[in-house]
């Protein structure tokens, strides 16, 4: 028998992810993954208005608030017989292109590069470049005053830690002008959206507001920043990192898992859907000189709760999904469920839409030796960002032309009004990847309603088979020599970017002094 | 939920009121980083939230960031950073505004959207304090 390691940032912070993993020999042998917490959103909807919908779904969640409200209004649009007007889509589009820029760069700097850097090489700098010694300086006073809190890791840097004292002060000043950045990039959607957080302008049948001249300019400029951002810093420093100091790293193909990737496809450039940013597609078993992309059927998707705690039943469709929970089921270990797609467990996001897409520049660092895996997921959302950006141009380009043409629609307003019956469905290509929801109304209400997003498909449970979920597939055999300093488990996980919906939030000052802030 | 939502009820309230021109009332929702250009763009920042803290529910708390040194590293979850490491990395980066933070322990957090008794008998004191804050002189000058 191994030894078993808990990574539960339940305990740390507002986390609803547990990761267990039992090491044999200095690797892991099992894994098993758990959210923690229950989502009831999807019951508190069933005999709403069904417009409600998209207002209550954003609430899933305080990041990805957007992405929920796109997919809910996809999802009643087809309920409903609504026919989004190509003007509503393009603005739906730009929307969600902020999101992926603010996403995405978040992710890379604020959330992962710290696992893959030794922070305090700075103190070996000798250069004279004044940026990096005025960040140098500010490290080292964190540290004397045994404060280094926003920077250092929790885990101890490894052998595949960046030490070059200049990259790793270049990293932390990206670090620090991606925190600018990404302070914009949130304001870019609200220009379309109304107010931030949770935008009030998608809703059934297309977008609320109509734009002007000045919103498109402003958007404009705003991307001209970003786009220099992207394209200059964080493309060519997952490029940098991912080919040269982490090379290493990528050539294991540290947590590549399943090797299944499932693509929704999302993002249409022409009114009639027929080029989009993220095509969509099924992969079996990668293989990147024989990559057989197959078409993707929603009918085909099952979500098993054999490992999660609800009331035990075959296999279904999500249309036909309940949220009924049995918390004494034996062998369950997580909220989520499983789904699974043709019975297989399947990967989505960044890393799944790039391999459909055949990306060139993800298929040149394939040939060249570097393996699917954590670097990979991390190179493909960086390459997908700039795909975003492009598209954003051309979006903003045809909205300028839509928006000069007699009778210039957003909503198409003769389907405001729900149906006595309906069914339908809504995907997105979110941040994350892929999202659907799925709803039944009846008498003019919502009869059902579920979601399967992103983390569900990747963080999933065991399914009735015993195939593990990808978060624990992509753990097997991970190298965890020092089971205190389990880094690369973390790096696995964190490549994905988990997101479990927004759990309690609460302020957790955990000292003994709170006694002294206590006012009556 | 519930008494993790108290935050909302208080700035509810606000809203209504007559407050300076210079003030923002924003709801924050369960934001971290989302924050960053509210937090960014002010001179004095009051966060009003639910702190736990160990004491008996309804306990009123007021604090600031730097009183709260852990001495721990970042709590870097999986996912997203708390409120307080947003504060942390926005110092960092100098760009951190005076704050303080204005707290009640929660005594109920499950699912449900009204306030228990122990947490809403305290709003009208937490509202009357975020209101001497604002009308506070800022410190060190």
């Amino acid at each position: 028998m191994g030894r078993k390691i808990v990574v539960d940032p339940v305990t740390r912070i507002e986390g609803h992810l547990r990761i267990e993993v039992e090491i044999e020999n200095g690797k892991v042998k099992e894994a098993w993954s758990s959210g923690t917490m229950a989502r009831g959103f999807e019951a508190m909807l069933i005999g709403r208005d069904p417009r409600d919908a998209s207002y209550v779904t954003s609430r899933f969640c305080g990041v990805c608030y957007s992405v929920h409200q796109l997919c809910s209004a996809r999802a009643l649009d087809m309920a409903f017989g609504a026919q989004v007007p190509w003007g509503g889509n393009l603005i739906r589009n730009l929307v969600m292109g902020a999101q992926y820029i603010y996403d995405h760069v978040l992710h890379f700097y604020q959330l992962s590069a710290l696992d893959y850097i030794d922070i305090m090489a700075v103190t070996e700098y000798k250069g004279r470049d004044p940026d990096l010694l005025a960040i140098k300086e500010k490290i080292v006073k964190l540290v004397k005053a045994g404060d280094p809190h926003p920077l250092l890791p929790r885990y101890k840097p490894d052998e595949f830690c960046v030490r070059d004292p200049e990259v790793v002060l270049t990293a932390v000043k990206h670090y620090l002008d991606a925190l600018k950045m990404h302070a914009k990039a949130r304001n870019m959607g609200a220009i379309w959206g109304g107010r931030t957080p949770h935008y009030q302008n998608i809703v059934v049948g297309g977008v609320t507001s109509y734009p002007d001249i000045n919103q498109v300019m402003q958007f404009k400029t705003m991307l001209d920043e970003q786009k220099r951002f992207v394209d200059d810093v964080y493309v060519k420093d997952v490029i940098y990192f991912g080919t040269g100091p982490l090379w290493k790293l990528a050539k294991t193909g540290l947590g590549a898992g399943h090797r299944n990737y499932l693509v929704y496809g999302d993002f249409p450039l022409d009114p009639n859907w027929k080029e989009l940013v993220f095509p969509s597609g099924v992969v079996y078993d990668f293989d990147h000189t024989e990559p057989k992309v197959r078409p993707f059927d929603h009918n085909k998707i099952t979500e098993s709760v054999k490992y999660a705690w609800y009331r035990e039943r075959e296999p279904v469709h999500p249309f036909d999904g309940e949220q009924v929970f049995d918390l004494d089921k034996k062998g369950a270990y997580s909220f989520v469920k499983a789904p699974r797609y043709e019975g297989r467990a399947m990967e989505v996001g960044p890393l799944a839409r790039m391999i459909v897409k055949k990306h060139p520049v993800l298929f040149d660092f394939f040939r060249r030796g570097g393996k699917v895996g954590v670097v990979a997921r991390h190179l493909a959302r960086a390459i997908e960002t700039q795909l975003m950006v492009e598209a954003c141009y051309r979006w903003l380009d045809q909205l300028l032309v839509e928006m000069t043409k007699p009778g210039f629609k957003i909503h198409d307003t003769d389907h405001w009004e729900p149906p006595a019956e309906g069914m339908g469905y809504g995907f997105h290509e979110a941040p994350r990847g892929a999202l659907g929801h799925w709803v039944k109304i009846r008498d003019k209400k919502i009869a059902n309603y579920q979601a399967v997003v992103p983390s569900t498909w990747n963080a999933s449970p065991r399914d009735e088979k015993g195939q593990r979920g990808q978060y624990e597939e992509s753990l097997i055999g991970v190298p965890c020599p020092d089971p205190e300093n389990p880094i690369n488990i973390v790096r696995v996980v964190r490549s994905f970017d988990p997101c479990l919906a927004c759990a309690i939030h609460v302020i957790d000052p955990v000292t003994n002094e709170v006694r002294k802030f206590v006012v009556e | 939920m519930r008494d993790e939502g108290v935050g909302i009820h208080v700035a509810r309230e606000l809203l209504k009121m007559d407050l300076p021109p210079n003030v923002r009332v924003v709801d924050g929702g369960t934001e971290g980083f989302g924050l960053l250009d509210f937090i960014w763009e002010s001179d004095r920042l009051i966060v009003v939230d639910a702190v736990r803290g160990g004491q008996e529910p309804g306990t009123l708390y007021r604090f600031r960031p730097e009183d709260v040194k852990e001495g721990r590293q970042l709590r870097l979850s999986f996912h997203d950073l708390s409120l307080l490491d947003v504060l942390k990395i926005s110092e960092f980066a100098d760009r951190r505004p005076e704050t303080v933070i204005l707290g009640v322990e929660p005594a109920r957090l499950d699912m449900g959207m009204e306030l228990s008794p122990e947490v809403a008998r305290k709003l009208p004191r937490l509202i009357q304090m975020v209101l001497e804050e604002i009308h506070r002189e800022p410190e060190g000058g």
